[in-house]
């Protein structure tokens, strides 16, 4: 059959590849690289968030690690405000965490992401940090009509 | 522990840390295991509140013998001349309708006269004190909140 809604992917980013410890009621960058929906995307407006993340000690059950995103260059060449996690700035999606202390894949799909943004993880409430080492990758996503 | 980690605990718990809870805390800071250091924290942390309490409850918590010669001996006093007169004889009174707290503040300051003339021991007096103590954890919260923000990292 033709015509039909189909998802399409565009190449993973890597944002974070080493990620440093965040500490409990904490926040920190992942600072290898931005986003760009049209220079990293190809234009695809929505995007697959997919992390590995450690706790040393398991954290409790259902809590989140908070993905936010600082939306860049939106005035000119000025940013919005670097978020916090009592002021999100551009909330993107959560990750909900298991109380274990293996590596943890979790992926969030996120829709109509910012043209460009820096994104922060933020570590809400787990009750424990997460070591340092911790990845975060970015899948341009979108949708055509099957061939 | 650098300076501003410590002083941040301290000022969670509101007083110095021993030297004890130095020890058990450092090798914790560099996994930021703030549940851990939590519980360090709030060993021993105990906040009153407002229990009311008869003389059954006397009798159960300071054992029979004890408590009937506590109980004697105040009566004696109330009843007397004293300067503690009155106020103990507020205290029979409450103790009477099973309404003494023993969270008071006044109450509590009472019992260290009484302690300190020897009409209780130590040990008895805090075991009166200890009727209206419950335990008051340090939350984790709180550590995290306070290292965070003395370490200098993005947060609240």
């Amino acid at each position: 059959m033709s015509g039909e809604t189909i998802v399409v992917t565009g190449t993973t980013k890597v944002l974070e590849a080493n990620g440093g410890l965040i500490a409990n009621n904490s926040v920190v960058q992942a600072d290898d690289a931005s986003y760009s929906v049209a220079t990293d995307g190809g234009g695809y407006p929505d995007a697959e968030f997919v992390i590995s993340a450690t706790f040393a000690t398991a954290p409790t059950e259902g809590t989140t690690l908070v993905l936010m995103a600082r939306p860049l260059d939106i005035d000119g060449t000025s940013d919005a405000e670097a978020p916090e996690l009592a002021r999100p700035t551009r909330f993107v999606g959560i990750f909900e965490v298991n109380d274990v202390t293996s590596a943890q894949y979790i992926a969030l799909v996120a829709r109509d992401v910012p043209r460009k943004a820096d994104y922060y993880l933020g570590n809400n409430a787990t009750g424990q940090s997460v070591t340092s080492g911790w990845t975060l990758k970015v899948t341009p996503l979108s949708y055509k009509a099957a061939a | 522990m650098n300076a501003a980690q410590k002083s941040a605990l301290e000022g969670v718990v509101d007083r110095e840390l021993t030297v004890l809870e130095v020890e058990q805390i450092d090798p914790l800071l560099p996994d930021r295991m703030d549940t851990q250091i939590a519980d360090i924290l709030s060993v021993g942390r105990v906040r009153t509140k407002e229990t009311l309490i008869g003389e059954r409850t006397l009798f159960r918590a300071m054992g029979m013998a004890q408590a009937a010669t506590f109980l004697g001996t105040i009566r004696n006093i109330a009843a007397g001349e004293s300067e503690l007169a009155v106020p103990l004889s507020y205290a029979v009174k409450w103790l009477d309708a099973d309404k003494l707290d023993v969270g008071d503040a006044q109450v509590i300051a009472q019992i260290g006269i009484l302690t300190a003339i020897g009409v209780l021991s130590p040990a008895q007096a805090s075991v009166i004190k200890a009727l209206a103590e419950t335990p008051d954890p340090v939350s984790v919260s709180a550590v995290s909140d306070a290292l965070n923000v003395a370490e200098g990292r993005m947060s609240l």
